[in-house]
């Protein structure tokens, strides 16, 4: 089922200005979104209110994809700080149903999508910041969710390991799983298949674009 | 449908969460053991001395009473009938009345004065409180054991050992002026009668009949009988109708701004020490999850429900309660041994009170997860982005 937003419009209070101006979009199932724009212009209030976080002050989101498919990559790392890359993994299938088998090959699989082979009885409270984030993008897309939403999932990362982590994203739309990622990175966007610039709450635009095509 | 965590599932989690902080756990543990022994020995200690002081002054006599009659005169007698039923009233744990004192000789002891008197009722538990009440036979009775003409005295333990008299001895004594043909052999069980203050003077006690009138009835109440309530007894059992004022006096003599070793043990601050130790064996844990809200939190937004979110933290924290309540318990009995040099006179107390602490404290660690689990995940995720 895809995300459709009519006419939403945000305030953060009775007397604030508003942050979403009348914004109407549809997001496909399956979609790579990215959403641009300079700071203040929204993203992060618009990936809250397509999530359920916030509630729109007037218009209507229809989405239908249930919170416990939707995962959340945050732009700080949020992780058991106490406890090993493996660990910090695997409770996000703790509720799959998958058997131990299963949940620990499919650990393995997302440990080596986003360049953390090796790594996986470290603990995370040894690990860079731009590898602590790994572990959050590896966790948000181990139970194979249908929506991943993403905050700045790169803003620590290298050029290198970038690359390596948007190819875990793509591999996991094309596994059916429908990503929006908020970044002011243009390589990250242009390896989105869609990207919606913002500025002051309204779309300033909207641009559909083959997968990897360059700037 | 949701999906949901499975109690393996919490129980894996809550093990790992509970191993990725062993350092953590094993300085909770021993804060834990300090914290609760330390408040279990408070307790034991305090409780302890008041019931000491409470053995102490129960063996001088604080729950006996003397009761003497008051006519127009200003002297009088009481029934001796009255004061042996004294001794079947609920709340008196005996009582004994005192006829008139007369003078006697010890043939083993010549020279010595001795003062004869004769009892009724229950003498033994008054004289000395750790003596039951002794089958005594009257001087000039026969003793149907024995077959033998003999009656029993009691003597205080010091007076015998002066003279060189032993518990068992016959002796031969004569009461009063006249020397008496029948019952002058008498045999002698010795008691201690200084505790209460009984033998200020060279006294032996004779068992007679509750026939006749007495000077003076003693009697001890029920330990924890309140004064007033034994005040009320004793003037009510040797009440004869006729209208005889009854005045009451305690043994020991009583300072009335003080409060009894029992009434201080009542009412003793340390008696809620365990729940003291249960909160603050709690915080030791539960203040240190307060900065971990974000797992919580992480946990619900990677699908588990609040209710396996709060049980995964308390069964992880439970386990260094548990090791450190238990190493408290051993702590309490071992320093107890070390001190005392005794085995500890009352081990399930320590147990009860390590237990009340540990159950305080696991009560208040799942209502404290239950609270943090149920935090809101939206705001979690808001704050985050």
């Amino acid at each position: 089922m895809p995300i459709e937003l009519d006419n939403v419009t945000f305030r953060y209070g009775p007397q604030t200005p508003l942050v979403i101006d009348g914004m109407s979009f549809t997001v496909p199932h399956g979609q790579m979104l990215a959403l641009m724009g300079p700071s203040g212009s929204g993203k992060s209030t618009l990936l809250q209110l397509i999530g359920g976080i916030l509630r729109p002050t007037s218009g209507q989101i229809n989405n239908s994809i249930p919170s416990h498919e939707t995962t959340w990559v945050f732009q700080t790392p949020t992780l058991l700080n106490a406890q090993t890359v493996r660990h910090n993994i695997d409770i996000a299938l703790y509720a799959t149903g998958w058997s131990p088998k299963q949940q620990h090959a499919r650990v393995e699989t997302v440990i080596e999508s986003v360049g953390l082979h090796g790594l996986g009885e470290t603990g995370v409270s040894t690990l860079s910041g731009g590898q602590q984030q790994r572990v959050q993008i590896a966790r948000a897309l181990a139970a194979q969710p249908q929506l991943v939403l993403a905050d700045e999932p790169t803003g620590q990362l290298d050029h290198t390991t970038t690359a390596l982590v948007m190819d875990a994203l793509i591999a996991a739309r094309d596994a059916g799983t429908g990503i929006i990622i908020v970044t002011h990175d243009r390589y990250v966007a242009e390896r989105c298949e869609r990207i919606i610039t913002l500025e002051d709450g309204h779309i300033l635009s909207d641009e559909h674009r083959a997968e990897g095509s360059p700037t | 449908m949701m999906p949901q965590w499975t109690i393996h599932t919490v129980i894996r989690q809550a093990w790992r969460s509970f191993a990725s902080r062993i350092g953590f756990a094993a300085i909770a543990v021993c804060l834990i053991a300090m914290v609760s022994a330390t408040c279990g020995y408070l307790e034991a200690g305090a409780r302890q001395n008041a019931l000491d002081e409470e053995t102490q002054l129960t063996a001088a006599g604080q729950y006996v009473y003397r009761a003497q009659a008051r006519d127009e005169n200003g002297s009088g007698l009481i029934p001796a009938a009255l004061c042996q039923k004294l001794n079947n009233v609920q709340g008196v744990k005996s009582a004994m009345g005192i006829g008139a004192y007369q003078t006697a000789t010890v043939r083993k002891a010549p020279g010595e004065h001795i003062t004869y008197v004769p009892v009724t009722g229950n003498p033994t538990p008054i004289l000395d409180a750790s003596q039951p009440l002794m089958q005594a036979t009257t001087i000039g009775d026969s003793d149907e054991s024995t077959n033998e003409t003999i009656g029993d005295i009691i003597m205080d333990a010091a007076l015998a050992n002066r003279l060189g008299i032993t518990d068992g001895t016959r002796l031969q004594i004569t009461v009063g002026d006249q020397p008496q043909q029948l019952g002058e052999i008498v045999r002698v069980h010795t008691l201690d009668a200084q505790t209460r203050g009984f033998a200020d003077s060279q006294l032996i006690w004779s068992q007679n009949a509750p026939i006749g009138m007495v000077g003076e009835c003693v009697a001890e109440v029920t330990p924890g009988v309140d004064e007033h309530t034994a005040r009320e007894l004793i003037a009510t059992g040797l009440d004869d109708g006729s209208g005889t004022i009854i005045s009451i006096s305690t043994l020991l003599e009583r300072d009335p701004n003080t409060r009894s070793p029992l009434e201080r043990f009542r009412t003793r601050n340390t008696r809620w020490l365990w729940a003291a130790s249960g909160m603050v064996c709690w915080a030791l844990l539960f203040i240190p999850l307060l900065f971990r809200r974000h797992e919580f939190a992480l946990l619900r937004s990677v699908g588990a429900g609040s209710n396996p979110t709060a049980l995964t933290f308390a069964v992880a924290n439970m386990l260094p309660l548990l090791a450190g309540h238990i190493a408290g318990c051993g702590w309490m009995i071992l320093v107890s041994l070390w001190i005392h040099r005794n085995p500890l006179t009352e081990p399930w107390l320590a147990a009860a009170f390590i237990g009340a602490s540990l159950l305080t404290s696991i009560m208040l660690l799942m209502v404290g997860c239950t609270i943090l689990a149920r935090g809101s995940i939206t705001r979690f995720i808001h704050n985050r982005l």
